[in-house]
């Protein structure tokens, strides 16, 4: 997204001092709201956004005022395992963002060229998209071997779709709580393996065994894939850095080329333009860190355009890559007690709901 | 006659605006984005002869722009049987009162929007969607993105894309060189090496402020900064909303004073120099938040300067002072407030005026709220309180 270099230093400066353009501080999220399966409210006229029926699990995460709105959903079906890997479920994820209407770069290309160059672009990003997410999140996500039912025969094999409609910076961080809820909320159905030997119904001929699936219907006994609360979640941070020159005269007398930088959290897409590096850091529930990778920055300063991911100048000072990481764990740990807190308010079946939008806010207010 | 009191209230299309009873007069003036039925049931008189012109949105909700004259005149004969005065009202492609017709009518919008009334003459003005027309005189707030062939072509919905609509319907409108002030105030008349030096002017991905000078006959707005308000913008803060949410007024350029949060009360003598935000309302949904300048700089600068230095350049370096003076913390955090409390209307989708802006944010200094907090639902729908009554 195209930004002038003074709105660039004005937010670089409120970054570092602490008091972002919306008043957050560097290490805060924005309200982000959780919309999944398992919102239930007493009274049934409540705009819950309904779970997709034909998945196994859904969420949706949206940021009140139609600024990013993310929608995931798991659908599960029983395969052949893959040959390499006979006893591991497989996982497949596919990113879609032909809906929305050209946010959530990752490349902060300006080009406003036509729809082909438009579209070629959204494809890359799309595939940028759902191959850091497959490097970062997908080996974490679940258990793979509880994954399996009939081992070297059936295996789960759970297609997740993430479909972000509309995105206003960190289009990473958002798919990743999305599919996270998603495959919290996902329920397999319980599946058992029968084998019966030597049957003589006249059904088949000749062979011997008959080997069976057996489905239990039951919605109560479906269960959870295993892991799915270990499944980790991707933290962007933005470094922002002010060159020298754009700062006024008075502070530069530590020395020449000293870049003052920050890292921060949740960055909005004007936040996003002005960074120089953005590092996406997935951490997992128990704070480790599972994956790190740099992605270009949209830099502000600079004029030519970033061309394809990383290239565009995405360098900062390698101090600030232990801070980085650091701050991204902080902020993972932030983020996971939000989500398990909201997560415990919507179990307590509470007459509230889930706060999905300003429409029935208001409604409470007449 | 029994016209509603429906003034300022919105409605739908085919909704009844107003109902008069007698034959003689009619008792309201038809204006634009209404038409007018005969009350029996017969209703396949729907004529609509298309009053709405160019001004309003071209094809968005589509209800009744199309033309129907064909099937007008199919009506027309059905009409004819009831009244003969009927013809001459309807042949007419303006507003004519209705007092051929007798028998009771009705006035319908055929649009959705709020009902004017201006005495007699009932109109509905529609809501434009998230796509801004322009009309002369107004102010714009738009960025940059193209630089050539003498011109500067300037986006209109020049922020992150989060509206609704398409990316594709971008609108971008054109700011000849012919249009901008050069530096230093000096007139003449553009040389090829201005030209070559557009970009020494603005570049792309610049913010400015301009006015429409022009509206094309295809919807093409041609702009201008000849004035010495219009300009570069620097450091502040941008916010876009949708364009329906900023109305027109008569100044744009705003000030919000007073909008420091600890000890308002006592830093009362200080009001006028550090306290205040300047707000600039674009009608292209572009909202431009700055310090207000302090009256001190002006005095400074014109004791620098000789007697008789034209405004123009005082003007240019009480911008330059602008954009390279920091601002000062507490200063962030007002520009802050007033950035959420714009981003707060635009959420519960209320009018964006200076004084809908100044209730949330003193609402937002009266209870206490973190600045950052002021973008939680709940907190949105709190300090949007005083907007609803």
């Amino acid at each position: 997204m195209a930004i002038s270099a003074s709105e660039a230093h004005y937010i670089i400066e409120s970054c570092l001092t602490d008091l972002r353009i919306d008043g957050r501080s560097k290490c805060e999220h924005r309200p982000y709201t959780i919309t999944n399966r398992s919102t239930h409210t007493k009274t049934s006229q409540a705009a819950n956004a309904p779970a997709f029926i034909l998945s196994n699990g859904s969420s949706r995460i949206h940021l009140p005022g139609s600024t990013t709105d993310v929608v995931c959903s798991v659908k599960a079906d029983l395969v052949h395992p893959s040959p390499s890997k006979p006893n591991q479920g497989i996982l497949e994820l596919n990113v879609d963002l032909s809906l929305c209407g050209g946010g959530g770069t990752l490349e902060a290309s300006a080009g406003g060229g036509g729809a082909q160059k438009r579209r070629r672009q959204q494809r890359e990003e799309e595939s940028q998209i759902t191959s850091l997410l497959q490097r970062l999140i997908l080996p974490h996500a679940v258990n793979h071997e509880s994954l399996v039912v009939w081992p070297g025969k059936y295996v789960w094999r759970l297609s997740i779709d993430v479909m972000v409609l509309r995105c206003d910076g960190c289009v990473l961080d958002a798919s990743s709580i999305a599919i996270r809820e998603a495959l919290q909320n996902t329920k397999l159905p319980k599946v058992q393996a029968v084998m019966e030997k030597g049957n003589d119904d006249a059904n088949n001929g000749g062979s011997a065994s008959k080997n069976d699936l057996l489905v239990d219907g039951d919605h109560h006994k479906a269960v959870s894939p295993c892991g799915a609360e270990d499944c980790p979640l991707v933290i962007t941070v933005s470094v922002l850095s002010s060159p020298p020159s754009a700062t006024d005269a008075v502070t530069s007398t530590t020395g020449s080329k000293r870049y003052k930088s920050i890292a921060i959290i949740d960055a909005r897409t004007e936040e996003e333009a002005c960074a120089s590096t953005r590092v996406c850091v997935t951490v997992d529930t128990n704070g480790m860190v599972c994956g790190v990778h740099t992605l270009g920055g949209g830099g502000a300063g600079m004029e030519e355009e970033g061309e394809q991911g990383g290239a565009g100048g995405s360098s900062m000072p390698i101090s600030m890559l232990g801070e980085v990481v650091t701050t991204a764990s902080m902020a993972a740990k932030n983020l996971y007690t939000k989500l398990d807190r909201d997560r415990q308010v919507v179990k307590d079946v509470s007459s509230t709901d889930n706060d999905c939008g300003y429409g029935y806010l208001l409604k409470n207010h007449f | 006659m029994a016209a509603d009191s429906l003034h300022h209230h919105f409605v739908l299309p085919g909704q009844v605006l107003a109902t008069s009873m007698s034959e003689s007069e009619g008792g309201f003036l038809r204006g634009h984005g209404t038409y007018i039925e005969l009350v029996p049931d017969e209703s396949t008189d729907h004529n609509d002869d298309d009053m709405c012109d160019t001004k309003q949105q071209g094809g968005m909700a589509g209800t009744s722009k199309k033309k129907r004259s064909g099937w007008g005149t199919e009506t027309k004969s059905t009409v004819m049987q009831m009244d003969d005065g009927n013809e001459a009202e309807k042949q007419d492609e303006n507003d004519e009162p209705s007092d051929f017709q007798r028998g009771p009518q009705r006035l319908i919008a055929s649009v959705a929007g709020t009902v004017e009334r201006v005495n007699k003459l009932i109109s509905v003005i529609p809501l434009s969607p998230s796509i801004y027309t322009g009309q002369v005189g107004d102010l714009i707030v738009g960025r940059i993105v193209g630089v050539g062939g003498s011109r500067w072509k300037v986006s209109l919905t020049c922020s992150p894309p989060t509206a609704s609509a398409s990316n594709g319907s971008m609108k971008e409108g054109q700011l000849p060189l012919s249009g901008v002030n050069l530096p230093g105030g000096v007139q003449r008349i553009r040389t090829s090496e201005d030209v070559l030096a557009m970009r020494n002017l603005f570049r792309e991905g610049d913010l400015l402020t301009c006015e429409v000078q022009q509206v094309q006959k295809d919807g093409n707005l041609i702009l201008h900064t000849r004035s010495l308000r219009y300009g570069k913008l620097d450091n502040g803060v941008l916010v876009t909303v949708p364009p329906s949410l900023v109305g027109r007024r008569k100044n744009h350029f705003v000030t919000l004073k007073g909008l420091t949060s600890q000890n308002s009360d006592a830093m009362d003598t200080e009001e006028g120099g550090e306290g205040d935000v300047d707000v600039y309302l674009g009608l292209n949904g572009g909202i431009w938040i700055q310090r207000t300048i302090p009256s001190e700089w002006e005095n400074a600068i014109r004791a620098d300067q000789d007697e008789r230095a034209p405004l123009a350049e005082t003007l240019q370096k009480l911008r330059h002072r602008h954009s390279t003076t920091r601002v000062s913390p507490s200063m962030r955090e007002s520009i802050a407030r007033v950035r959420n409390s714009v981003e707060c209307l635009r959420l519960v989708h209320c009018q964006i005026t200076p004084d809908s802006i100044e209730i949330v944010a003193r609402a937002s200094v009266d209870q206490g709220v973190r600045v950052a907090d002021m973008l939680l639902p709940e907190m949105v729908i709190k300090l949007t309180e005083g907007t609803r009554r």
